[in-house]
């Protein structure tokens, strides 16, 4: 195995392992909600907040773990045989590296507005919104170059 | 409206080149960010994709993909296959009517018709063929009957339409159950005409035992729909913390009940849960910059005025647009028609004097059938690819029971009371 199919394979395994727990945990963290309320009439006041935050780290983490395997939602109008040729799946890692590498300098801009906006039930401000998309944009380009590069037919 | 419309012409032309969904529309964005800057300065972007994913409700997404996965996990499907087959497989034609049947039965645990065609198929399809049926209409059947699954609660598209509209998640499940019945029952209609016609075969009836049988070993499965519609109608927790609810009961049922999973086949289930909600919430994020730029040009207004203009009667729009969404699902999947579609026609919708909540089983049911009809019908695919069958001899099968489902599209157009009955009989509101 090439050093850059390791990297894939680990980069693919951390990321299922990491969206399995945030997913459990979330379900688990609202099942508990549930429980408060009914058991013991009351709740956790970072419940809401740290749920949105499980969310946003499950859709920006699932991100490049669907970019390696070519999961994503897309639509097949064109024949296969073009969309699956290795200079076109070539041509849309690049783009997506492009994008990546904008996205992420619109999200440290976005991150310094949110700093004066305090996030109460956490105790920071709310720039923390922006960590999960911060690092799987960061990913994605990683996934982007990962799948660039390879040398397997895929 | 020329902002909204250059903006979604690129995500159309984007989508056409085979370029994910997700980053179809964040470009789209980008380039209206970049043609009117004035009206939105480019480092609004990342704000607005993480405003489109700032809602707690979302979760529900992925608590629904996630009971989804697990009661496939658990073999649920083997289980309510059994159970439709011991109803109805004795009558002509009996294998393609269990396969409707399981569908309707499915589409009340899995919330997904992807997710439906995929465990229904794996089982149907082979046995259809053995049958003698004819690798294209078994597709066919598969593939129109998973249709049901997105309008029999739970059902994840009509959380989307509830979070992008003023419509209720409640009342839309509720909505949902009367048509979801029609559906199957006109597609068994057509499925019982075609068996006639073509002398498909008939199983030998097994007796009341068989059913007895089937019923102990599915029931358990059975009541989670009931366990959602119950739980929301009653108050005892929203639309998320029931989601939440119903994985962890689909994890009981499949793992302490059932035995037939795993704890690493559990955790698959789980990890490929999460990764196709993302598919999903990563299009909401995006769709977050889409929201903002329509209510920046103010396009909800300027259609509502156009639709009032227009003088028709709220039946006679909503039929337009149904008839608009058939043409716009031909080539868009359903996720993505709702997100991008239904913010900009539901407020226009309302003020026209449509109820929002025919609105939603109008814009479900007709994106149903879009996951049927080429160039881009998802389930044609899945279908195709199950029965080793080509993609457009599936289509041409699938055309007399999408003629169905459009009546069906006509009926809930022209009375309203097929989708808001239950609701109002129920006295929810």
């Amino acid at each position: 195995m090439t050093k850059t199919e390791t990297l894939r394979h680990h980069l693919g395994w951390a990321l299922r392992t990491a969206l399995g727990l945030l997913i459990t945990v979330i379900i688990g963290l609202e099942v508990l909600q549930v429980f408060l309320r009914y058991l013991f009439a009351s709740g956790v006041v970072w419940g809401r907040d740290v749920s949105t935050l499980l969310l946003f780290s499950i859709a920006w983490l699932g991100a490049p773990l669907l970019w390696l395997e070519r999961r994503h939602l897309a639509v097949d109008l064109l024949p296969s045989r073009l969309t699956g040729a290795s200079y076109w799946l070539r041509g849309l890692d690049l783009l997506m590296l492009v994008a990546a590498i904008a996205l992420f300098i619109q999200i440290r801009s976005a991150m310094q507005a949110f700093a004066f906006i305090d996030l109460p039930s956490l105790g920071t401000s709310a720039a923390i919104k922006f960590w999960p998309m911060g690092l799987g944009t960061c990913l994605l380009a990683l996934a982007a170059v990962l799948n660039m590069v390879r040398t397997q037919p895929e | 409206m020329i902002e909204i419309g250059f903006t979604v012409a690129v995500m159309l032309g984007l989508l056409v080149l085979h370029i994910p969904v997700f980053l179809a529309m964040g470009l789209a964005a980008a380039a209206f960010a970049f043609a009117w800057s004035p009206l939105m300065k480019a480092d609004l972007l990342a704000q607005t994709f993480m405003r489109g994913l700032d809602n707690q409700a979302f979760t529900a997404i992925v608590y629904f993909f996630a009971a989804g996965t697990i009661m496939n996990a658990g073999g649920m499907s083997k289980r309510l296959l059994e159970l439709a087959q011991a109803l109805i497989s004795h009558i002509r034609g009996g294998l393609a009517h269990a396969n409707i049947a399981a569908s309707m039965v499915f589409a009340g645990v899995s919330g997904s018709a992807v997710a439906d065609a995929a465990a229904v198929g794996s089982v149907m399809v082979p046995a259809m063929k053995k049958d003698g049926y004819a690798p294209e209409y078994s597709a066919a059947v598969t593939a129109t009957s998973a249709t049901i699954g997105l309008m029999i609660p739970p059902s994840i598209p009509m959380v989307v339409f509830a979070l992008f509209t003023p419509a209720d998640v409640t009342l839309l499940f509720l909505a949902g159950i009367l048509p979801g019945i029609l559906m199957g029952c006109f597609l068994l209609v057509v499925s019982a005409v075609v068996a006639h016609r073509r002398g498909y075969p008939a199983h030998r009836w097994q007796g009341l035992g068989r059913v007895w049988r089937a019923l102990q070993a599915s029931w358990l499965a059975l009541l989670m729909p009931i366990i959602v519609i119950w739980g929301m109608v009653s108050g005892f927790a929203t639309v998320s913390e029931i989601g939440a609810v119903a994985a962890l009961y689909a994890t009981v049922i499949s793992l302490v009940v059932y035995r037939e999973v795993t704890l690493p086949g559990l955790w698959e289930a789980l990890t490929n849960a999460a990764a196709d909600s993302a598919k999903i919430l990563l299009v909401i994020a995006m769709s977050g910059a889409f929201v903002w730029i329509a209510a920046r040009v103010g396009v909800a207004g300027e259609l509502a005025a156009a639709l009032t203009s227009t003088m028709l009667d709220p039946t006679a729009i909503l039929a337009l647009i149904a008839i608009s969404l058939l043409v716009l699902g031909t080539v868009l999947e359903p996720v993505t028609l709702l997100i991008v579609v239904a913010p900009i026609i539901a407020p226009a919708a309302i003020l026209a004097g449509i109820d929002i909540t025919q609105l939603g089983i109008v814009f479900i049911l007709a994106s149903a059938i879009g996951l049927v009809t080429p160039p881009v019908g998802m389930l044609l695919y899945v279908t195709a690819a199950q029965a080793r069958a080509p993609v457009l001899a599936v289509a041409r099968e699938s055309m007399l029971f999408l003629m169905a489902l459009a009546l069906l599209l006509a009926a809930i157009v022209i009375w309203p009371e097929l989708s808001l009955f239950l609701g109002r009989s129920l006295g929810v509101s």
